[in-house]
This record gives C-alpha cells, sequence and structure tokens, in this order.
C-alpha cells in the first residue's frame, strides 16, 4: 500500500521511497526506508502527515504516492 | 562556525555568542545567507540549517565549503529531535575538525518529561556535549569555556564518509543506548484545528482579516495620526521649514528640501512619520506568525491550492515574508527545492504581492471605503495572482518538486524576539527606503522646476487620463512608484482622489513594478533577463488591470 492508504493515528513501517532525492532527506530525517512511523493526519489527495518521536514532517500527495507503507505489526513476523 | 539541522536554534546560539542579532523564527530555512560576526575575536558563521552533508542543495555545498575553512564546528542538536539530529552529527565529527555539540532546547525535553543520558553520549561521540537552552541563555558560559579550550586544538585527518544507511543505523543506534523510548506526542488538537481543511481556512481569514483590521484601522488612524499629524506636521517641520525658508534662497536647493515634493517635507515625512509606524507594526504582526510555527501549517493547508501554480504549499512562507518585505522574500525564496518554484515565485512577488509600508497606505485608503470595495480590491489581486501562477506554470521550463516540509513545534513567540526581529526589520526598511525616497524626491523636485513634471503629465495624459480615468497629477505617484511601490502609494493619497478612481489608482499601483531593491535581487539570483521579465510584466498587468477597470467601474 502507498501512503496515502494510511489511517490516522496507525503505526506503519517505510518500505520503499520512489522519488532519490526524497528518500535521503528520509533517511536524514530517520523516517528512512525500513523505520517505523505513524500517520498523524491524512486528507484525502495529500498532504499526509508523518511522525516518529517528536517529530513531524508534512508530505504531499504526489510524494506520498512514492511511498510504500506496510502496518507497522507485518515486520515482527 | 555553528553547523545544524534546521530550526534547532543555531541562530538563537549565534546571537549569544556575538551580540549580533540574526533572524530567528520557528520554520526550517529562516538562515538563508551566512551571517557573520566575532566571539573573542574570532570570527563566527551562522550557517542556514542542512539534513546531511551530501551536497544535494546549495545549502548543503554552501555549508559543506565553510567546513573546509571552519576551526572549529559548533553542531547545535534539537534536543527533543535528537534521533534525527544525530545524522548530521556523525557526518560532522567524520570531517575532523574539533567540536562540541549543544544539545539545545532542554527546557522542552524537561517539560515533555523525557530522559536523556548526556554523559553517555558524550562518552559515544567523543565529542563535548552542552546541555543548552539558548533561547533563555543557559548553557551558553559553558560553551564559552569549551570553546575557549577547542580553539587551540588541532584538526585531525578527515575521516572517510560512510554511506547515508550506515550512518543512520549508527545514529539510531546512539539514540537508542540514551535515551528512553517513548512514542512521542502527536498532533495536538490546536494543531489538527489548523490543518483541517474548513477550520484551517476559517482560521486563516480570521487571521488576515485581523491583521488588516488592525493595520488598516487602529495604526493607520490612530498611530499615523499621532506620528505624521502631529508630530511631523505640527511640531517638526513648520519650525525647520520656517528656519530654511529663512536661510536659503529662494529657488531649487530650497525647493528640493521643502517644496512640494522636498526631501524634508515628503521623503523624511513620508518614511518616518507615515510609513515607519505602518511597518513597525505590520512586523510585529508578521513575527507573531513566524515564531509561533503557523506558517508551516499554513504550507499543509494550502498545499493543493498551490498545486496548479506549479508551487508546493512550502512556498506560502516566502510569499507572506513578502508582505513583510518583497525584497527580502525574494532572497528567502531559496528555501524551494527547485530553481523552476523560486523563478515562478519571484515573478508572483514582484507582481501580486505589496510589501508591509505598502499594504498599510493601501489599507489606510481602502478601509475607509468600506468592505464593499475592501472585498473587490483582495478578489481581483487573488484572481491575478491565481491567474498568474497557472500561466508561469505553463511557460516557466523544468520540474517542480512535492510537498516535503518539517513542522516544528507550535511555540510561544518570546516577545523579547518578536520586538528585537520587527525592530532590526524596521531599520532595515529606513536604511532602504530613506536614500531612495531622497533620491525619488530630489528628481521630481528637479523635473517640476525644469517643467519637465508637467510636460510628462501632459505626454502621458493618454495613458492616465483616456486610458486609467485619472487625473495627470498621478504621473508624479507613479514615477515614485517606479522608485519604491509604497512611495507611489504615499503619493496617491496626496491626490485625495474619490471612490472609483482612487480604487483604479491603488489596484494599478499594488500591481506596478516592483521595487528596485528587489529587482535587483531577481536579478542577483536569476540573471538579468528574468529581472527585465519581472519588471515588464507587472508593468503590462498593471496598466492593463487599471486600463480594464477603469473602463468598467
Ligand atoms: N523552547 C526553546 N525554543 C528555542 C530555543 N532555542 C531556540 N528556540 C526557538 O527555536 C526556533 C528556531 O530558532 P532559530 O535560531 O531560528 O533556528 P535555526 O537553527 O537558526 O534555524 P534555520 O535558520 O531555519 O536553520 C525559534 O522559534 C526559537 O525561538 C530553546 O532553547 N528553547
Ligand atoms: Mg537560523
Amino acid at each position: 500500500m502507498n501512503l496515502l492508504a494510511a489511517f490516522p493515528g496507525k503505526r506503519y513501517v517505510v518500505l520503499k521511497i520512489k522519488d532519490p532525492e526524497v528518500r535521503r532527506q528520509a533517511d536524514c530525517l530517520g523516517m528512512g526506508e525500513g523505520e517505523d512511523v505513524y500517520c498523524v493526519a491524512r486528507k484525502d489527495n495529500g498532504p499526509v502527515i508523518l511522525g516518529r518521536g517528536g517529530q513531524m514532517v508534512a508530505v504531499g500527495g504526489e510524494i506520498a504516492r512514492g511511498i510504500q507503507i506496510a502496518p507497522w505489526r507485518a515486520r515482527k513476523k | 562556525m555553528l553547523a545544524g539541522n534546521p530550526n534547532v536554534g543555531k541562530s538563537v546560539v549565534f546571537t549569544n555568542l556575538t551580540k549580533r542579532y540574526a533572524e530567528v523564527s520557528n520554520y526550517p530555512g529562516t538562515t538563508v545567507e551566512v551571517s557573520r560576526g566575532f566571539w573573542q575575536g574570532n570570527p563566527v558563521a551562522d550557517t542556514p540549517g542542512i539534513y546531511g552533508l551530501n551536497a544535494a542543495n546549495d545549502e548543503e555545498r554552501l555549508t559543506e565549503a565553510l567546513l573546509g575553512d571552519a576551526d572549529v564546528i559548533v553542531n547545535v542538536v534539537d534536543a527533543t529531535r535528537l534521533r534525527r539530529d544525530l545524522f548530521l552529527t556523525l557526518q560532522l565529527i567524520g570531517r575532523g575538525a574539533p567540536m562540541v555539540v549543544v544539545v539545545n532546547m532542554m527546557d522542552e525535553v524537561r517539560r515533555q518529561g523525557q530522559q536523556l543520558d548526556l554523559a553517555r553520549l558524550e562518552s559515544l561521540l567523543g565529542v563535548p556535549v552542552i546541555p543548552a537552552a539558548a533561547a533563555y541563555g543557559e548553557g551558553m558560559e559553558e560553551l564559552a569555556q569549551v570553546l575557549g579550550g577547542l580553539r587551540h586544538k588541532k584538526k585531525s585527518g578527515c575521516r572517510r564518509l560512510e554511506d547515508g544507511e550506515s550512518l543512520r543505523f549508527r545514529a539510531n543506534e546512539i539514540y537508542g543506548k540514551i535515551a528512553a523510548s517513548g512514542g512521542g506526542p502527536g498532533l495536538s488538537s490546536l494543531d489538527k484545528w489548523l490543518t483541517r481543511p474548513f477550520s484551517g481556512l476559517l482560521t486563516a481569514a480570521l487571521v488576515l482579516a485581523m491583521i488588516w483590521w488592525l493595520i488598516g484601522g487602529l495604526v493607520a488612524n490612530q498611530v499615523v495620526d499621532i506620528t505624521e499629524g502631529i508630530v511631523f506636521n505640527r511640531w517638526l517641520l513648520p519650525p525647520i521649514v520656517r528656519l530654511l525658508l529663512r536661510l536659503l534662497p529662494e529657488g531649487l536647493l530650497q525647493q528640493i528640501l521643502i517644496g512640494d515634493f522636498g526631501i524634508l517635507t515628503m521623503a523624511l515625512a513620508y518614511g518616518i512619520g507615515l510609513l515607519l509606524p505602518l511597518v513597525f507594526s505590520f512586523y510585529l504582526l508578521l513575527s507573531l506568525l513566524e515564531d509561533s510555527g503557523y506558517l508551516p501549517r499554513l504550507a499543509v493547508l494550502l498545499d493543493n491550492t498551490f498545486r496548479p501554480l506549479g508551487l508546493n504549499g512550502k512556498a506560502v512562507i516566502p510569499l507572506i515574508l513578502g508582505f513583510g518585505c518583497v525584497t527580502m522574500a525574494v532572497i528567502s525564496t531559496r528555501m524551494l527545492s527547485t530553481r523552476r518554484e523560486r523563478i515562478i515565485l519571484a515573478f508572483l512577488l514582484g507582481l501580486a504581492v505589496p510589501c508591509s509600508a505598502q499594504t498599510g497606505v493601501i489599507a489606510m485608503m481602502l478601509v475607509p471605503m468600506g468592505l464593499g470595495w475592501l472585498s473587490l480590491y483582495a478578489l481581483i489581486l487573488l484572481s491575478i495572482f491565481l491567474a498568474a501562477g497557472v500561466i508561469l506554470n505553463k511557460t516557466v521550463p523544468g520540474q517542480s518538486a512535492g510537498l516535503f516540509l518539517e513542522l516544528p513545534r507550535l511555540r510561544l513567540p518570546r516577545p523579547r524576539n518578536i520586538l528585537r526581529k520587527s525592530w532590526a526589520k524596521s531599520m532595515a526598511f529606513l536604511k532602504d527606503a530613506l536614500p531612495l525616497f531622497a533620491v525619488g524626491a530630489a528628481l521630481i523636485t528637479l523635473l517640476n522646476y525644469g517643467g519637465g513634471l508637467i510636460a510628462l503629465e501632459n505626454g502621458l495624459a493618454p495613458l492616465t487620463v483616456s486610458w486609467l480615468k485619472l487625473p495627470p497629477q498621478v504621473v508624479g505617484a507613479f514615477i515614485m512608484g517606479m522608485i519604491r511601490r509604497d512611495f507611489g502609494a504615499a503619493g496617491l493619497m496626496a491626490l485625495n482622489l474619490a471612490a472609483p478612481q482612487r480604487f483604479v489608482a491603488l489596484v494599478t499601483m499594488t500591481l506596478f513594478v516592483p521595487c528596485i531593491a528587489s529587482v535587483l535581487v531577481a536579478v542577483k539570483e536569476h540573471g538579468l533577463l528574468i529581472g527585465i521579465a519581472i519588471w515588464l510584466s507587472s508593468l503590462a498587468v498593471a496598466l492593463l488591470t487599471g486600463g480594464l477597470l477603469a473602463a468598467v467601474l
């Protein structure tokens, strides 16, 4: 699933970020591939607000579409 | 030199060390140019915030270049976002220069009741770590002590940089060792309110209305009545004019100083008596928006609205700054990630965003005309802004980036910073504007003296009288407007125009050519061609819109 399908309040793990520039930035922020994040708020076509620790990042619609996530629990298996 | 992630308080630390004010606001990307100062005779540089050292954008390349020469690196980090910041910290340590880590915002960590083991952090990183709350002066003496010791240390060799992933891995590992893990707070209810479409727009509209009401109603009437009406026109000017009338022979010099367009009687009276109070109060209100952290929320709210203009929500930050000073806003467009967005926004700023001084005068003339005219004005400007944006999106080549913006925490603005910032910006306004006003006033007096003004008024009559349906005397105001639009707007005020004409003149002046300083900045950032294009297109759109309005109203 991509980020636009995330539910506010739920935790997810970031699987893949398509845009290389966004991937690099997300990694610097500690919200890159492999990290777990939670969806703080979302509008239907974006932006999605992602949280992790005390941090928050707003992600616009197009970028959100290029970010693959999975529900957080899946990683535990 | 100071280095660190955006919005961690580097500029506050800089001001603390050097006693020189560097602009401080609560959004990432406040500092866009290096500021320099001195601490105990040693040069100190405040740099724009960066997320990593990957030479991925201008800021990172700039910091990279400065790092080469730096004797000591002061890495400022945000204690509440340590996990993020450690990534850059590790990269900086890799550069081998003596370094100290300032863990800032400890006050907020304490308030959240979070535990951080900074002694452990120090031993893991191998560089001194200082807990601080720079905004309250905490930790600054300790920093000075450590800096005193580091000054004489030699650089060790550059260690090889690791690639992003393992750096991130190590940063997370270190963070795991020093912090008691916690989920972290989600959006506060205020945050939700601000970013939801309906309540967010409602708040934005209320904020806007408040600003207009305060500036147009309160300051423009009560305060300016005092500063211009009493201080200037009753106390200061009459004795000076009397004195100069006696001292100076009748003629050009007298006209230049105290004539109808005199440097003292017009330029100074406009600049200080009329515009300064407007500008200062405007900056007070803008600073509240900047320091609370409201602007990035507005960016989230407007992201989708901006997309047809080839911009993303982030553009709202320089845009709002443009209502303070268009010139500074053009510089701060650097926070946008692509050149394409920067050019689009530079055009829009030059065309349809009136700066604080101009907005003040316009509010002063429009608010008494009533809500109808005021709404019409807002509607026309907004439509032109959007139309121009859509056209620019179609014509400016390249690709725009999507929104990817960190949201700072909402904070209660600190009054001290609000005052200091507004003061610094108002002084910058005077320094910029007064010389230009003086030159402009002298120029018009000269024209007037030689009969050139009358000739121009007659020569341009087809444009002013037939097309814009305005009295020929507006030529003077528009010449002033070529120098600075606020000056021109003030010139319009002296003409005492009645309702529809006043409206046409105001709209035309708002869209009129951007001030010389902002065009120069646009030329510096994007080249001569873009600068000229901005200037000419503003002129064309202004005259076209004015004429059409004159025909309809
Ligand atoms: N609570 C608290 N807030 C602080 C502290 N230091 C700075 N701030 C606030 O943090 C925000 C950012 O400060 P700046 O100095 O502009 O940050 P910067 O690192 O220069 O940011 P950029 O120039 O955008 O990279 C401002 O709103 C400051 O008032 C602190 O010690 N405690
Ligand atoms: Mg700064």
